[in-house]
């Protein structure tokens, strides 16, 4: 099956800075997907290639089987939300709205039903008919998710779409995603909030120095970094590391010198019972999965808060 | 014309656009007024004769008051229907401010909004620019129109000496192709801004580069190394130059150069090279905006 968005080998340089380097990406029919990395990374630059904003210096595009190209146009088919929202200040939300819908020519009737569908779902209905240039950071944001579903397209390409929202507003959003998943769309969702994406998106697709970096289900990531800690009097140190590693599994002690950590055991009963053969009887035992900010500092070798 | 209609959203209460339509053919009328009252208003004059010699004094006034109905005689058909016309569209000056700032703002408008961005999602780039360039000519055929009615209207109320201006109407030859010329004279100054909007992608940066190739223009047409020169033609081809030979006609100092036909080629040319040059640009554009 033909894969709704697929990028390949897609490079771009601002003069001596290179956005994106070798970039590929693939998302299937009904994903979800989210982009992560950390500043600078490349993930916007990735999202006005694949609208067709700016040009590629070397790779392909394709959004449903069509490349994109100097004379493809997003039109009907693809919502997008790229970079901070913008709009005619000096008419209303719902106006903005109203400029797509006259350039698609709908009919009147269409379009108010659809403007006043697309106010409603971002929450803006009642703030329609204020000019733009007064919306304050989050209006415009939801004002920019609005003109994406503004055609209920089957594609949503989003940079961002929680920015500068307030935590109500962050849930709402969250909650209107995964109705908009819900309804078969597939949907490109860049974001530094690594929980939402966690909790948004069934695919997430790391992003570091222009490159993918790590792709799959967040499940899946963070499975990766399944292990169990073990908390033992510092005396027991060696005798336990030399039971498990007899057994196979690989051993690591973290900074704290009465704790190991253990990877490839199946569970944590095994390694109970190799410990308790061995005479030693730990304090505590964990099994921990890497959360998927674990993950991403991993693979990003990020510091700080990642963003987008 | 879904395009058309986006546009007509977009601008369509655009308080400034609106003024500007509005004041343009006022600013044209106003003039064509003015330039009557100035030529039908009688000279005033005071004599100093040492010593007073009231009938000489006299013999000047006189003298004066027949020059300046000579004058007026020669010059009053001008603004007698339907000649008011080509008066009303010769006056250049607010139709050509206008069409640059346009063609600035309603280009470069979208990039320093970044509303580009969503233009860009809407339909092809070429077309989008193509309709916004239509939009621009159509403001400002719109402007000419109500400025070309008002100076077909404008005569019959005004009078001369207690006598209507009309009974100075005379038949005008070519008076349809030259009022076409006079609005195709407006056209480069559509087309250069709309390429300058595109490569500055911004307003200002556009409205003053654009007035400074008109200076260059000018100043190029101006300059009077081309008749030694192996190019003597080359100011026919300027915007200034071309537009100086199609309204000056045969008695243009640049007729016995170029005939007129190259003049309407290179204002033909100037409005058209540049929209297809911001097209090209226009398509192959990072919008990063």
């Amino acid at each position: 099956m033909t894969p709704t968005i697929e990028a390949t080998g897609l490079h771009k340089r601002y003069g001596s800075v290179t956005a994106l380097d070798g970039f590929d990406l693939i998302v299937e029919r009904g994903q979800v997907v989210g982009l992560l990395g950390p500043n600078g990374a490349g993930k916007t630059t990735a999202l006005r290639i694949l609208v067709g904003l700016v040009r590629a210096d070397a790779g392909s595009v394709r959004i449903a089987g069509e490349p994109v190209d100097q004379s493809w146009v997003a039109g009907e088919r693809v919502g997008a939300m790229v970079a901070t929202p913008v709009f005619y200040p000096h008419l209303s939300g719902t106006d903005n709205l109203r400029v797509l819908a006259a350039a698609w020519g709908w009919p009147r009737a269409r379009a108010d039903a659809r403007i006043a569908l697309a106010l409603g779902l971002v929450d803006l209905a009642a703030a329609g008919g204020r000019a733009a240039k007064g919306y304050s950071t989050g209006m415009r944001q939801r004002l920019g998710i609005a003109l994406a579903l503004l055609a209920d397209p089957p594609i949503l390409i989003l940079d961002e779409p929680v920015n500068g929202l307030d935590p109500a507003g962050i849930v709402e959003m969250r909650d209107l995603l995964i109705a908009l998943a819900g309804g078969g769309r597939t949907i490109l969702v860049s974001s530094h909030l690594l929980t939402e994406v966690e909790k948004t998106c069934d695919h997430v697709t790391i992003v570091d120095r222009g490159r993918i970096v790590a792709s799959g289900t967040p499940y899946a990531l963070s499975g990766s970094g399944e292990r169990i800690e073990v908390r033992l009097a510092t005396d027991e140190i060696p005798p336990a590391r030399r039971a498990l590693e007899a057994a196979g599994f690989r051993v690591t002690q973290p900074e704290r010198p009465d704790e190991l950590w253990i990877e490839g055991a199946p569970d944590g009963t095994t390694v109970s019972r190799l410990l308790g053969s061995a005479g030693v009887y730990p304090d505590e035992l964990i099994r921990r999965r890497d959360s998927l900010e674990d993950v991403f500092l991993r693979l990003t070798g990020a510091t700080d808060e990642p963003s987008a | 014309m879904h395009l058309l209609a986006a546009d007509w959203v977009r601008f369509g209460r655009r308080r400034d656009l609106q003024i500007l339509v509005a004041l343009v053919p006022v600013i044209l009328a106003v003039m064509f007024v003015a330039e009557f009252n100035s030529l039908t208003t009688p000279p005033q004059a005071e004599f100093f004769i040492d010593p007073p010699d009231p009938a000489f004094e006299a013999q000047l006034r006189a003298q004066m008051l027949a020059d300046w109905r000579q004058q007026m005689a020669t010059q009053l058909p001008a603004f007698a229907f339907p000649a008011s016309l080509l008066k009303v569209a010769g006056n250049f000056g607010p139709v050509v401010l206008l069409a640059i700032y346009l063609a600035t703002a309603l280009v470069a408008g979208e990039f320093e909004w970044g509303t580009v961005r969503t233009v860009h999602l809407t339909s092809s780039r070429a077309r989008t620019l193509a309709v916004r360039v239509g939009v621009i000519v159509g403001l400002i055929g719109l402007v000419l129109a109500i400025g070309l009615l008002a100076g077909a209207i404008l005569p019959f109320f005004l009078s001369v000496e207690g006598g209507p201006l009309q009974a100075f109407a005379g038949p005008v030859p070519d008076l349809l192709p030259k009022v076409a010329t006079r609005l195709l004279m407006v056209l480069p100054f559509i087309a250069v801004p709309t390429l300058m909007a595109v490569l500055g992608r911004s307003t200002g940066f556009a409205f003053l580069l654009t007035l400074l190739l008109v200076a260059a223009d000018l100043a190029i047409t101006g300059a009077p190394v081309w008749p030694a020169s192996p190019a003597p033609w080359l100011p026919a081809l300027t915007i200034s130059g071309a537009t100086t030979r199609l309204i000056g006609g045969p008695e243009s100092p640049l007729a016995s150069i170029a005939p007129s036909w190259v003049s309407i080629g290179a204002l033909v040319a100037w409005a058209i090279v540049p929209v297809l040059a911001a097209i090209a640009r226009f398509r192959r554009l990072d919008l990063n905006e």
